[in-house]
């Protein structure tokens, strides 16, 4: 252990193991959390509380953008009622990841669909 | 051309703050063996700076029909807070207390836990690694095991450095 290069190559090591560490605490406590959920909105400011950021402003309220994909893979968003404000190429598995977003919101429109049906056959 | 809906919302961190979001995409069953159970997706933003205050606006490019978990990293100099929050419809509802984990707080681990714990992310089971001074990933290079004879990922840190790494997965049941 007297060996300065020795324990500079285990202090390494030990630098990726501890950020694992950290994996495995975030897991635990995510767990913890799930059902812990406010409507910061109504319980006012969300800069206050046990463990926020002094002075952090979550605003609660979403707005609605509209994404377009041009044929050349240029994507814009265009926000509600303000100006077109990006134009980019599309990462490569952005597509693949629209696909399983298209196969998820499918099937979940089916079920809805499916509720409906059942609803109206009781 | 093609065009879909999707949602924004905004943040307004304090100086030395800078906030990452995540959506967590489930995998649908049919694709469950292309795909890891979970899928991270980083949220793009714009900053717009307001005095000392930066207010980032993240876009949910592909939003779900009913709601998305989505998972907010706030670091700071010393620490991050995560919370957790759900976009549903046009409202963000956020973690009642959000989990402060100072950097500092994980040298005090002793070397029995370090050499116990066995951890191998590989494609099924992505871990998302973050430089917490630039909140940039770590991108995994990946190379070949022949030992394995399987593709891995492998992250290259540097030492005395802390980094912020994270993995979602369900909840066990008792």
């Amino acid at each position: 252990m007297n060996n300065p290069g020795a324990n500079r190559n285990l202090s390494s090591e030990r630098e990726v193991l501890r950020c694992c560490i950290i994996v495995q605490r975030v897991e635990k406590e995510l767990q913890n959390k799930t059902d812990k959920r406010i409507d910061a909105k109504e319980h006012g400011q969300t800069d206050i509380g046990e463990g926020r950021i002094e002075g952090q402003v979550i605003d609660t309220t979403a707005g609605n953008i509209t994404n377009i994909l041009e044929d050349d893979g240029t994507m814009t968003r265009r926000v509600e009622k303000g100006p077109v404000i990006k134009s980019a190429k599309l990462p490569k598995d952005i597509k693949s990841m629209k696909r399983l977003q298209d196969v998820r919101n499918k099937k979940k429109l089916e079920a809805r669909r499916q509720d409906k049906d059942n609803d109206k056959e009781i | 051309m093609e065009t879909w809906e999707g949602k924004s919302f905004s943040i307004t961190d304090p100086k030395g703050v800078n906030t990452v979001i995540y959506q967590i995409v489930k995998t649908p069953k049919e694709l469950i063996k292309e795909y890891p159970k979970y899928v991270l997706e980083r949220l793009e933003s714009t900053n717009e700076i307001r005095g000392d205050m930066t207010r980032k606006t993240f876009y949910v490019d592909f939003p779900s029909v009913d709601q998305d978990e989505l998972v907010i990293l706030s670091f700071g100099k010393d620490r991050v807070v995560v919370n957790t929050a759900i976009l549903e419809g046009n409202k963000v509802s956020i973690s009642k207390k959000p989990m402060p984990l100072k950097f500092d707080s994980i040298y005090s681990e002793n070397e029995t836990e370090i050499k116990d714990f066995k951890y191998t992310p590989n494609l099924k089971r992505p871990i998302c690694v973050i430089d917490p001074e630039t909140t940039e990933e770590i991108k995994p290079v990946l190379y070949f095991d022949e030992k394995t004879n399987e593709v891995k990922g492998k992250c290259k840190l540097k030492p005395n450095k802390p980094y912020f790494a994270f993995e979602i997965k369900d909840k066990k049941e008792d």
